[in-house]
């Protein structure tokens, strides 16, 4: 019996003393490095970032303040025959809430990229390291001619545009924006407002839906959106006579090429919310580090205009364009 | 090639057939045979000891409650001893008539206090020579007074037996002897069901209310069972009450079940039912995160026997419905739905010679779905339609020597798609049929020696690959003195369907089923299993068992899949071995169960060696179970685990998120933390160790029997580690201190 007993308090004592235990998540540290980089097709001025890795004091990351940029690196993409050089800036920080010093990153403005063109990067770090990489840039998209032309369309409660490219696996972005000018105390202002592809209802409220990155090469906006979109514009304003309404629709698709189309999938959430994952496969095309060398091809649609009698149905002026 | 190989397993049966029959010739001596049932509801009573004293011999009845004593000296009255646990012990006089088959049915009276240790009567004789290795027998009175997280579970359960692991308190599934989670086959009546789990893994849809019997094979299965290169656990439902109308209800802090069973002309029924009502419990294991899940499960069997349409034969008509979905009533969020659909028909057949045969026809249907609604999720369909016949046949010698006999049909019809992480798309369509035959014999001649030697041959496979195999299989069992046994078990085993799961996932919403790809070799494992089994002395047991287990071709899912063209599984191979320990102590009121594994397991892949997420070196459970007296019984368990692999963390990086391409400059996107790894599972999480207590109160008031439970879970709220959350910092823990609530009526 008193063996028992003085088992079951060596056992007791065990269990009470192994209850607290040192946990340390990080195994040896080594320096990595983060680049990104995604070329345009709209635009001459060409950015790239640059970030060393770190290890905060304990393990929330978000506890780290000291700015991770890197400078001094000798950054050249080779594009058409030509090698293009980035020079080093800075702009002030949108967020501050953790890093406290301006936002640096890295800029060409002499360049943009074509289609199906090779793109080519190295990136020599300031400790003599190298990053590189290389992607060929997205095919040309081109429009349907079944794509809807005209909203409504012809009684439909959908205005539906369809597009397509040589390319496999590119993820595409739309948008649809509506163009407007509005008269606040004589002043003409001219906006843009992004139209959801739908609305739906959360928790009573009416929540907007924006098309995400897909590799769907079509994209439906419900027509109800649209119409809904018209109304927020001039929301609470009782004089609508101050709206008119451009004609045309701002609309547009962006192609990735197959690096950013893949990492924009990667990035673009979880498997599902309630599956845990310890190691979450991490995709980069970063030769000797991490991020993204990429592209993309913007293309507008520009065949897409509102109906007049559509428009003035909200009381708006509607501005016609050739 | 294949004719060849049909031939050899002909030639086989043949030689099998042939030798013994010398040994049956006609002889004075008779047999005896019979069900052993419940006396209060007829239900079937398994591994029940039938015992002669004065030829010192016995049989131990079968998952159905049959038993058969051969070669009986005829012409002489017997005492038959007939003993289970929690029953009284019946003995009853029968005379052997010569060369006939006596039949001796039989009804036990269980004991009105529950769990009472009885010996079974004759038990070192009638198991002397069986060849059981690595085969456990659960019994469900026993799960019902362990301590319950929030369900009993007989999922649950096994994780106290040495040689399987689970990978935290959140999930019931479980892992066998270093082999992965689809390695393990989960069979009710015969049948197999693709996803046994409610509620992300939280525990499983078989009702315990609904279980007559379990066996769990950890390994060394022998050539009857197929399909898996793991583990077996084959479930018998409840045939329901033969003598009356009866009915349970049950209710936890999550479930509100019932069951009704009786008897019909020629027959019985038995209907169980679950369904969720409040999954605000389930908080405590989601790291306090609201899970919408709602669930149920239904099963059913029908049982009858006419001796006007076949003379001893039973028919049985039996189903499972078991459904689970995730509703966040939100368009914006996602919704899972998954569930399992299976209809069955047994006719089990005793002929006057001494055989019995089997026909199995059976539908088993799996569906589950991602439906993203409008979140950025990804869709993803899963559907499995199994239907197979089976045929089983078992003929026993007068030498007590067997042979058995069998095929199974299977066609699979499996449909898969998703997208995976960098936006690929897979689709996988495959409906294949598989025939497998399997031959056996078993020695059992000598009472200190057992044999069952056999093999299944696939003559086609559901994979390309899987046809023209053979799944030799043996097991032994040698008395080296009357208190100890030498056990070993060898066979090959082939698996042709396999769930596309993610590895590192610890908690898996979606583990689709599909057919091995044709590009890849079905998984093909082999296992080497020793064992020693000692009675060191009345009421205390000791056995140890060692294995060696190596599986080829594991498929493992391509985390590189940046193509459609790109494979979407790659080929692995899996290697495990281990020791394991258990001493048991059972005399009345006390039972005692210690068990202790030492194991190690690895995987391979492109020449990358790595721990799985299971891998765990020490483990060690002590199970005490007290019946107080006055229906009240007390339980405690105690589980350590030592530390599970993990990855580490080596820092971050600020890794960039596109949010609006339309938007220019920091617009555009967002840079947040991300953690990066080092090798795979090269680190350990800190051990896992953790008591339960559980009292329970058995009572029974105005004629209705019934049962209050209180479990404490974690009583010393010790902060065993899930997992750690790299975007937080957060270290998330398994379940804390919990105390839990039960109650059962019976009418």
């Amino acid at each position: 019996m008193k063996s028992i007993k003085l088992l079951l308090i060596a056992f007791t004592g065990f269990i009470l003393l192994s209850c607290e235990e040192d946990f340390n998540p990080y195994g040896d540290y080594f320096e990595r490095y983060a680049f990104t980089c995604i070329l345009k097709n709209d635009q001459n001025y060409q950015a790239a970032t640059l970030f060393r890795s770190y290890r905060p004091d304990g393990y929330d990351p978000s506890t780290y303040t000291e700015d991770p940029s890197v400078i001094g690196a000798d950054i050249r993409v080779w594009y058409n025959d030509s090698v293009f050089v980035f020079r080093d800036t800075s702009v002030a920080r949108v967020d501050t809430s953790r890093y406290k010093t301006p936002f640096r990153y890295y800029y060409n403005d002499k360049f943009r990229v074509a289609s199906r063109k090779t793109i080519e990067l190295e990136v020599l770090l300031p400790n003599g390291k190298r990053l590189r990489s290389n992607s060929v840039t997205p095919g040309q998209i081109n429009y349907n001619d079944q794509s809807d032309v005209i909203i409504p369309a012809g009684g439909k409660s959908i205005v539906q545009i369809i597009w397509n490219t040589l390319d496999n696996g590119t993820f595409f972005a739309p948008r649809m924006a509506i163009r407007y000018k509005q008269n606040i105390n004589g002043e003409i202002v001219e906006k843009t407002k992004d139209v959801p592809y739908k609305y739906v209802n959360q928790g009573g409220s009416q929540v907007p839906v924006y098309p995400p990155p897909s590799a769907s090469a079509t994209i439906v906006y419900e027509l109800s959106a649209i119409t809904k979109t018209l109304e927020e514009i001039s929301a609470g304003d009782p004089n609508k006579q101050n709206y008119s309404i451009l004609q045309k629709i701002i609309f547009s698709v962006t192609a990735f090429d197959l690096p950013t189309s893949r990492y924009v999938s990667s990035t673009g959430g979880t498997i599902d919310d309630l599956t845990v994952s310890v190691d979450v496969a991490d995709y980069t095309n970063i030769e000797g580090g991490f991020g993204l060398f990429g592209s993309y091809s913007k293309r507008d649609y520009t065949r897409l205009r509102f109906m007049e009698n559509y428009i003035e149905s909200f009381g708006y002026n509607f501005i016609v364009e050739n | 090639m294949r004719v060849q190989t049909l031939s050899i397993l002909f030639y086989l049966v043949l030689v099998l057939s042939i030798i013994p029959t010398e040994l049956i010739k006609p002889q004075q001596t008779g047999n005896l045979r019979g069900f052993v049932t419940d006396s209060t509801n007829g239900e079937a009573l398994v591994f029940c000891n039938v015992f002669l004293k004065e030829i010192n011999a016995g049989a131990s009845t079968n998952e159905r409650g049959l038993y058969l004593i051969k070669s009986i000296p005829s012409g002489k009255e017997y005492e038959v001893t007939v003993s289970y646990v929690g029953y009284k012990t019946k003995i009853l006089k029968v005379f052997i008539k010569p060369s006939v088959v006596n039949q001796l049915d039989v009804k036990l009276v269980p004991l009105s206090v529950e769990l009472q240790t009885i010996e079974k009567v004759g038990e070192k004789v009638i198991h002397e020579n069986t060849t059981d290795i690595s085969l456990e027998r659960i019994s469900v009175k026993e799960i019902e007074i362990q301590p319950k997280g929030v369900e009993t579970d007989i999922f649950r359960s096994l994780q106290y037996i040495p040689g399987v692991s689970t990978t935290g308190d959140v999930t019931a599934k479980f892992y066998v002897r270093g082999g992965s989670g689809d390695q393990n086959q989960i069979l009710l009546n015969g049948v197999e069901i693709y996803n046994p789990f409610h509620s992300l893994g939280l525990f499983s849809v078989i009702d315990p209310e609904m279980i007559n019997s379990v066996e769990f094979y950890k390994g060394g299965f022998t050539s009857e069972y197929s399909g898996r290169v793991s583990s077996v656990m084959d479930v018998i439902s409840k045939d329901g009450n033969k003598n009356r109308i009866g009915f349970k209800g049950g209710l936890s802090f999550l479930t509100a079940k019932g069951l009704l069973e009786g008897p019909i002309p020629n027959g019985s029924f038995m209907i169980t039912g679950r369904m969720s009502y409040d999954n605000d419990v389930l908080k405590k294991f989601f790291n306090e995160e609201t899970v919408p899940i709602d669930f149920y499960d239904i099963s059913f069997k029908l049982n009858y026997s006419s001796e006007d349409i076949f003379e001893n034969a039973k028919f049985a008509v039996f189903g499972f419905l078991s459904n689970d979905n995730v509703d966040y009533e939100d368009p914006l969020r996602e919704q899972f739905k998954w569930n399992n659909n299976l209809f069955g028909f047994e006719w089990l057949q005793i002929y006057d010679v001494p055989l019995f045969s089997r026909l199995g026809i059976s539908l088993s249907s799996f569906e589950g779905e991602v439906i993203p609604n409008l979140s950025s999720l990804k869709p993803r369909y899963n559907e499995v339609k199994d239907f197979t016949i089976t045929f089983d046949m078992n003929v026993v010698y007068d030498n007590r020597d067997e042979i058995g006999l069998g095929l199974k049909l299977k066609t699979v019809d499996t449909k898969f798609s998703q997208t995976n992480f960098v936006g690929v798309q897979s689709n996988l369509e495959k409906f294949a049929g598989n025939l497998s035959l399997y031959g056996k014999y078993k020695f059992l001649r000598w009472k200190n020696f057992g044999l069952d030697a056999g093999t299944r041959f696939n003559v086609t496979g559901l994979s390309s690959k899987g046809g023209g195999f053979f799944e030799p299989r043996v097991s032994i069992t040698y008395r080296l003195l009357p208190s100890v046994a030498f056990q070993a078990a060898w066979g090959i085993y082939q698996q042709e369907m396999l769930t596309v799961s993610d590895e590192s996932e610890i908690i898996s919403i979606f583990d689709p089923w599909i057919i091995t790809p044709d590009y890849l070799n079905p998984a093909r494992s082999i296992h080497y299993i020793a064992g020693l089994d000692f009675d060191v002395m009345r009421g205390i047991r000791f056995s140890v068992e060692g294995y060696y287990k190596i599986t080829h071709y594991i498929p493992i899912v391509n985390d590189q899949k940046f193509t459609v063209s790109d494979p979407d599984l790659l080929s692995g191979t899996g290697e495990s071995y281990g020791s394991e320990f258990s001493l048991n102590y059972s005399l009345d009121p006390l039972n005692v169960t210690t068990s202790y594994a030492l194991s190690w397991a690895y995987k391979e892949v492109d020449d990358w060696l790595y721990y799985p997420k299971y891998d765990a070196r020490h483990a060690a459970n002590i199970i005490v179970e007290l019946n107080i007296g006055n229906g009240w019984i007390a339980s405690s368990i105690w589980n350590f685990t030592s530390g599970y692999p993990f990855t580490e963390m080596i820092g971050f990086y600020d890794k960039y998120f596109l949010t609006n391409i339309y938007q220019s400059g920091q617009g555009s996107g967002e840079f947040d933390p991300y953690a990066y790894l080092g090798d795979k599972n090269i680190g350990r999480l800190p051990a896992y160790h953790r008591l339960d207590l559980s009292l329970l109160k058995r009572l029974n008031l105005y004629s209705v029997n019934i049962e209050l439970g209180v479990s404490a879970i974690n009583v010393y709220d010790r902060a065993n580690i899930f997992y750690f959350d790299r975007d937080t910092g957060e270290i998330v823990n398994m379940l804390p201190f919990l105390l839990t609530g039960t109650l059962k009526v019976e009418l």
